[in-house]
């Protein structure tokens, strides 16, 4: 008489019915379309309640279904890249270094571009990029405070670049300490009505460091910080965009000495509607820009720009998505990164 | 559908055009449907097109690379095409040529799983050569020898490269021009391009070819000793460059050089960037529209998800350029 159980393998644990979202739902004492708005990150929920749903998912360990989504709860050693456009040589660069710096590593890429913060928070929630093992955002539509809370419990993300302080881990873009530098330039130069040619929406936001950086140069100088000289154009990652709101600039009567821009996209847009309109640069006006993206160099005349040590960005944002693939826990962190001005032939002195 | 459309808020008509690809969603409102859909596991059930299209939402990009501005302006273009289907893109990045095979294989693995369709950009040697006729993959060939050359069983768009030589060939003409150096110009005399006949024929024949693997803003920088030496040499009065890119480096390197443009040389260039309007002069060059690219692209792939294509016949369809005239080929540019 032998007992039953020997040689046979251990019975495999009864499989237990799916969680879903309506369990979600009865933990959180809430509807299933209310969960279903908070995991897409949809607004129209109050934190109480986002808060709720939130520990409820945790609490029951629901999973948002996809199809196509990997059966295996094993890690896919693939991570979303997302950013907001390709138009802008900045992103586009950023994104390719990401994807080899990723490869280096033994990761594989997926790429989204998400052209407005719905899109920017479903690939970081997760709606649009099951399957992947973490997510470097470059936030341009969604503040990173926002960003940072739409992120999975159970999947990293780093952000890089973008306004404010993030509950995910996130890297700093040395944008002030890169401002300050052009425009300290420009007044060392000899400029002293320097115009700014800006972002379209939040203006002059206290978290704007680009336009901190170019109003402590300015007071450093004892130079006024006049409103007359604050241009915005309609899309800042737009060449057109500089074009416009310089062309309005100057038929407004105003005369300036230089155009510090937020970036080298608006930076083109600049030099050609100088040119259009009879200034000589850097004559008649000097002209900075942000990025150094590879056609600074050869504008006419080449283009003094901030260079935010992209490979450092991407190093940094590529180590620590790694440490918390790997199973960092831990408060998120901060990594500021530097920026060089990069002085050509745009910005030459008088 | 009645759950789909309550949970994304939405009409069951508007569920049903986002399941069916057609226009005029917006975007946003797309998503939300993509994710309902996703999230309660549904199913579209009734014809065969809805089963194929209602499966994953999911079109892959795969692209080798986005340091080129041309490439990048074609992938923004296939991604905003597809959103506007109703699809979501995930592009999906091949690499370096060593990996491109493999990674290439990875992502059409993928379909009718994660993917609905596929959409190849650039050079993808024989890695879809195992693929069945009438798959939902559509390569993009916006240079080499066009959709003509490709070897995959599947369908192929490509820009119209013969049209582009016709129309610089002409406007050369048109401008007085006679004597023509070519710089990076492999992708136009090459097969299905026939750059160098068209200048014959157009009077404007080539004198010299420098660099003709040019690529890059610094490869057209580099050529301008060659281009210099056969304008005092060769008399040559015309540059005409393979990319924007390289006629934008050539540009700078000319003006460093103090050679008038257009006066003593004009320039063209091909690929149709948008930096090429707000360059030193602006610059004339061949569109090679990367919107009708991604717009043809997309028509053989829905055509091929609704299953209304013979499938042993993989189409190649030629997309047409457009000329944009000018300062460097039509007047001083503004001192």
């Amino acid at each position: 008489v032998s007992d039953p159980e020997v040689g046979r393998p251990p019975r495999p644990p009864r499989p237990t019915r799916a969680v879903t979202l309506d369990d979600v739902a009865r933990v959180a004492g809430v509807s299933g379309k209310t969960v279903s708005n908070v995991l897409l990150g949809r607004g129209g929920v109050s934190e109480a309640t986002r808060a709720r749903v939130r520990d409820a998912v945790e609490q029951v360990g629901y999973q948002v279904q996809h199809a196509g989504r990997s059966l295996s709860s094993g890690r896919s050693r693939r991570v979303a890249v997302v950013v907001p456009m390709l138009y802008q040589p900045y992103f586009a660069a950023l994104a390719e270094r990401l994807i080899l710096a990723l490869a280096a590593r033994g990761y594989s890429s997926t790429l989204r571009i998400a052209p407005d913060a719905a899109a920017e928070v479903a690939a970081v929630s997760g709606a649009t990029t099951s399957g992947v093992d973490g997510v470097v955002v470059a936030p341009l539509w969604t503040p990173v405070e926002e960003l940072g809370r739409r992120a999975s419990p159970r999947r990293p993300v780093v952000q890089l670049g973008g306004v404010g302080t993030s509950a995910s881990d996130r890297v700093v873009m040395g944008e002030r300490e890169g401002a300050l530098a052009a425009a300290r330039h420009l007044v060392e130069t000899g400029r002293r009505r320097i115009a700014a040619s800006w972002h379209a929406g939040g203006l002059r936001h206290p978290d704007d460091e680009r336009y901190t950086g170019y109003r402590q140069a300015l007071l450093e100088a004892d130079l006024p910080v006049d409103d007359g000289l604050f241009v915005t154009g309609t899309d800042t990652n737009r060449r057109l965009s500089g074009y416009a709101s310089t062309v309005a600039l100057l038929s407004s009567g105003v005369e300036v000495d230089a155009v510090l821009c937020v970036n080298d996209a608006t930076a083109v847009g600049v030099l050609r509607a100088l040119r259009t309109h009879g200034r000589r640069v850097p004559d008649d006006v000097a002209v900075t820009g942000f990025d150094d993206t590879p056609e600074a160099r050869f504008t006419t005349p080449a283009l003094t720009s901030v260079d935010p040590r992209q490979d450092d960005m991407v190093a940094t944002a590529v180590q620590m998505l790694c440490e918390r693939m790997d199973g960092l826990e831990g408060p998120p962190r901060s990594v500021r990164t530097g920026a060089d001005l990069v002085v050509r032939a745009s910005s030459a002195p008088r | 559908m009645r759950d789909v459309a309550a949970l994304a808020g939405v009409s069951l008509k508007t569920v049903s055009r986002v399941v069916n690809l057609e226009p005029h969603t917006r975007p946003e409102v797309v998503r939300r449907v993509r994710q309902a859909i996703a999230e309660l596991d549904w199913v579209p059930n009734g014809s065969a097109r809805a089963l194929r299209t209602g499966r994953t939402g999911v079109l892959a990009v795969a692209v080798p690379g986005l340091s080129r501005p041309a490439d990048a302006a074609l992938v923004q273009a296939v991604v905003e095409e597809a959103e506007r289907r109703g699809l979501q893109a995930a592009v999906e990045p091949t690499g370096a040529p060593g990996q491109r095979a493999a990674r290439l294989r990875a992502v059409v693995s993928s379909l009718g799983a994660a993917v609905d369709a596929v959409v190849v950009l650039g050079p993808h040697g024989d890695a879809l050569a195992p693929l069945r006729p009438g798959s939902p993959v559509v390569c993009v060939h916006a240079g080499g020898t066009g959709p003509a050359g490709s070897t995959a069983p599947v369908d192929a768009v490509g820009s119209d490269l013969a049209e582009a030589s016709g129309l610089l060939a002409h406007h050369l003409a048109v401008v007085g021009r006679s004597r023509t150096v070519l710089v990076g110009c492999e992708r136009l005399t090459g097969e299905g391009g026939g750059l160098r006949a068209a200048l014959r024929a157009a009077g404007a024949g080539a004198v010299a070819e420098v660099a003709p693997s040019a690529q890059r803003r610094e490869d057209g920088y580099g050529a301008v000793d060659g281009v210099i030496a056969a304008l005092r040499g060769d008399g040559a009065d015309a540059v005409l460059c393979g990319s924007d890119e390289v006629a934008l480096g050539l540009l700078a390197a000319l003006d460093a050089r103090g050679v008038a443009v257009p006066e003593e040389l004009v320039v063209a260039g091909v690929d149709g960037l948008e930096e090429g309007a707000f360059s030193a002069p602006s610059l004339t060059t061949v569109s090679l529209s990367p919107e009708l690219l991604a717009r043809a692209a997309l028509d053989l792939v829905a055509d091929r998800l609704a299953r209304t294509a013979p499938p042993q016949e993989p189409r190649r369809a030629l997309v047409p350029v457009q000329l944009v005239r000018r300062e460097s080929t039509t007047r001083p540019a503004p001192r």
